[in-house]
């Protein structure tokens, strides 16, 4: 029997990510499922999915202007992922949902709150706390966080559950599949510490996205088929310098092929996306099942949101190590606080551990790209000289 | 020059023109305000020079001051960080940091590496108003100067479990810092007693906001800008208020105004302001009257919360039970007017307090970098524009980094808005 070729294996289905994974969305709701926009990734999709309702992973419109979001969030000097995203509930592009879950991650996202109960839209807005501390205290109100999340979905569901066994029945068999997915990714994820990662970072960027939009189990299902074939894969990108890329809400594969189009592989990325998500399994023999989800989702990273930096700087390298990276770039969107204040610490600890390392600031949208490439293509040729 | 030096300087250089031409719009309280700041600042520096334990925080002070810790004013600091002369914005561009955040909650940074400002022995923050800024401020000086850091969580909520929640981390606090200063430990006498204190000082503030409502407003807006107060004595920690809310009073019964002439128009100003330009003595000479400013803190300051059910410290009723000393401070802390849900808190708050003051108009100054107030800026005007019929001035621009063309803009652009106004209510 012929082997299927990773390209036959629906590589390519699983590489796009062209249209946000909206035609996932508008299926579920064809097929009678409420559709829950879920806008970081904090908040755990096996309560949505517990609950009978389809979690989609919310990304902003691409293009650059967003004048609606500007005036009504207060201008151009904000996250442009919470304004892109603004724009496009603004604009009806996101009627298909039903409702939409965020934490206060940051005050951009505290406000986005407040624009949504202010234009009454997206149906459900529900605001979760996030705390700021990661302490055993901490891990209790976002786990009553949670519990709460929870109830509201689940009257806003409409569906009526027969017994508590049930309703636990089917928060396992979400944290059963939501499990499978981050246990085939960290097998994915794996394949990057070969020589030549099998997939450039712009392919890994959108399969860790359409991981969030697609129908879990089809997806688990078609990222199996293709792993085995993956392993002998090759992109085409260099070999080395081995880069990773640093950053929060980076939904633009464009951004990681401009950085390998300077010569480089991305080897490896931090981001919100696979930091929280991949790494860690949600425990699933405890029989609290929201303090195992806590466990999970507030697990100590490398957000900078928290504070602690020596400790957040300490596990990139460690992971850094592990996946043989010759450099960091830390791609901070334009006025993220958290990384901003973090920054010159962030590269100095990394140098000091011998670990090169370099800020550059992105929009949201792609823009700028020659001014991007200029910047990493320097930084580049220093790797270079120095190896 | 440190920075406590240049405020003994400068108070002493305000202390000097009030009392060769003393302004009859403004509060005679204010020289015994400059006395107060001076013998503050002199203090501060016999305290850092000394070495006494010093905190880096903005809401925890009360419980720091009961484990003997003193607190330097890092944000007033970073509010006043024009007496320097100094560009601290420079500083920070040395070191790769921001300078298109908050100046108030990145400044200070900019101080202690220039060694105007002493670095903090121990650090406790949380996500608060100012929500990002001052947690990252504090997490930035505890990193540079090595000095321990605590981060507590202040969740959106404001009932009962969320009071508990919150005093349970202050006790996690405490035990904290018992263990990391062997030999420091908490007095409770004290800290109740400072409680006691602010409840007494809300008591004040409050009848000052009804003096307010009064027309002509019998209190200039140079004097509601001000930030801080002066001191009292031993025998009485309030006297300078007391001093000054009887003098507001005087005002108020003598229909005493605040303005040049005939008192033509009543404005809020929110959120901050840009330090240093001369607008308020535009507005005065205009007639145009400023009864409140205000900020993330000024209606729990003033005791206003006529949004919620919220009581002051000492106050039974929102609970219906008496709060220990951590749920009052915690209780305090989780009704900021910039925190949680902004429709019920901030926009809510402002419509509420402009209709009690019957302002005519309002101007939402927008600081570079205040996502908390930014962020809700459109919305507050449409809300003012539309539930109260106000005319609202959105202007951008920045506290401390301020130049003449700047200032000239401003100044042309506010009085613009204000004579529209002022026509408009003929």
């Amino acid at each position: 029997m012929a082997v299927k070729t990773a390209e036959e294996n629906g590589l390519k289905e699983l590489t796009n990510f062209d249209d946000r994974g909206i035609k996932w969305a508008k299926r579920a709701k064809a097929q009678g499922q409420k559709v829950i926009g879920v806008m970081d990734s904090y908040l755990p999709e096996e309560i949505v999915m517990a609950h009978g309702m389809y979690p989609w992973f919310v990304t902003g419109r691409t293009p650059l202007e967003t004048p609606v979001a500007d005036v009504l969030h207060g201008g151009t000097k904000y996250c442009g992922h919470v304004n892109h995203v603004l724009e496009a509930i603004h604009l009806g592009e996101m009627d298909f949902l039903d409702g939409l879950v965020h934490t206060d991650w940051d005050d951009d996202r505290r406000r986005f709150g407040d624009v949504l109960d202010y234009w009454g839209k997206p149906g459900l807005s529900v605001e979760v706390h996030l705390p700021f501390a990661q302490s055993v205290t901490s891990a209790r109100w976002y786990q009553h966080e949670l519990t709460r999340l929870s109830d509201v979905l689940g009257g806003f569901s409409g569906k009526v559950y027969q017994s508590a066994k049930v309703n636990q029945d089917r928060m396992q068999n979400a944290i059963n599949t939501v499990n499978k997915t981050r246990q085939l990714l960290k097998k994915l994820y794996e394949l990057r510490k070969n020589e030549i990662p099998p997939l450039s970072g712009g392919e890994y960027l959108n399969i860790a996205l359409n991981s969030r939009v697609m129908p879990k189990e089809e997806f688990n299902a078609k990222l199996e088929e293709l792993l085995p074939t993956l392993e002998n894969h090759q992109s085409s990108t260099a070999r080395r310098p081995r880069v990773m890329v640093s950053t929060d809400f980076l939904h633009l594969s464009e951004y990681l092929d401009a950085v390998e189009s300077c010569g480089c592989v991305v080897a490896m990325t931090d981001l919100d996306l696979d930091r929280i998500f991949i790494w860690k399994d949600v425990d699933p023999t405890g029989r609290d099942r929201m303090a195992a989800l806590v466990d999970a989702y507030l697990t100590p990273s490398t957000d900078s949101r928290f504070g602690e930096w020596d400790k957040q700087i300490e596990r990139l390298i460690a992971r850094a190590k592990e996946f043989n990276i010759d450099g960091i770039i830390e791609m901070r969107q334009s006025w993220s606080r958290p990384r901003e204040i973090r920054s010159p610490y962030f590269v100095k600890r990394l140098n000091e551990a011998g670990i090169p390392a370099i800020n550059v600031t992105r929009e949201y949208s792609v823009t700028n790209i020659g001014q991007l490439k200029t910047r990493v293509g320097a930084f580049l040729e220093m790797l270079g000289a120095r190896n | 020059m440190n920075y406590f030096e240049a405020i003994i300087a400068q108070c002493q250089r305000r202390i000097d023109r009030i009392r060769s031409n003393p302004d009859p719009t403004k509060l005679r309280i204010n020289e015994l305000m400059y006395l107060s700041e001076m013998e503050s600042a002199q203090e501060w520096l016999e305290i850092w020079k000394r070495g006494d334990r010093l905190c880096g925080t903005m809401d925890q002070a009360q419980i720091f001051a009961a484990m003997g810790f003193r607190n330097p004013p890092y944000l007033g600091a970073g509010n006043r960080s024009n007496v320097m002369k100094k560009n601290y914005f420079d500083i920070l561009r040395q070191h790769g940091l921001p300078d298109q955040t908050c100046d108030m909650t990145i400044l200070p940074l900019a101080m202690c590496v220039e060694g105007d400002l002493p670095w903090p022995h121990v650090v406790s923050v949380w996500n608060h108003a100012c929500d990002r800024e001052t947690d990252m401020l504090f997490t930035a000086i505890s990193t540079y100067c090595g000095c321990p850091q605590f981060k507590l969580d202040l969740p959106l909520a404001t009932d009962y479990e969320a009071v508990r929640y919150c005093a349970d981390q202050l006790g996690e606090l405490i035990e904290w810092v018992e263990w990391k200063f062997p030999g420091v430990k908490m007095d409770w006498e004290h800290l109740e007693k400072d409680i006691g204190l602010e409840n007494e000082r809300t008591k004040l503030k409050r009848e000052q906001f009804e003096l307010r409502k009064c027309v002509p407003a019998p209190i200039s807006g140079q004097d509601v800008f001000r930030l801080g107060g002066g001191r009292g004595d031993d025998k009485d920690p309030l006297k300078w208020l007391r001093l000054q809310t009887e003098e507001i009073a005087n005002r108020a019964a003598k229909h005493i105004g605040s303005v040049e002439g005939e008192e033509k128009l009543r404005i809020a100003w929110l959120a901050t302001g840009p330090f240093g330009s001369n607008v308020f003595d535009m507005l005065h000479r205009k007639g145009v009257s400023i009864p409140w400013f205000q900020h993330g803190f000024t209606c729990d300051e003033f005791g206003y919360h006529d949004w919620a059910d919220f009581g002051y410290y000492g106050d039974t009723n929102e609970y219906k039970r008496k709060l220990t000393p951590l749920e009052e401070i915690a209780r305090h802390n989780l009704h900021n007017g910039w925190g949680g849900r902004g429709l019920e808190r901030w926009v809510a708050s402002v419509r509420d307090v402009c209709r009690d003051l019957k302002i005519d108009a309002v101007v939402q100054f927008l600081h570079t970098g205040c996502v908390t107030t930014g962020g809700l800026a459109e919305i507050t005007k449409q809300v003012l524009e539309k539930e109260l019929g106000v005319s609202v001035l959105n202007i951008q621009g920045r506290q401390n980094d301020w130049n003449q063309e700047q200032e000239r803009q401003f100044l042309k652009d506010v009085g613009e808005f204000v004579d529209l106004c002022i026509a408009n209510k003929k």
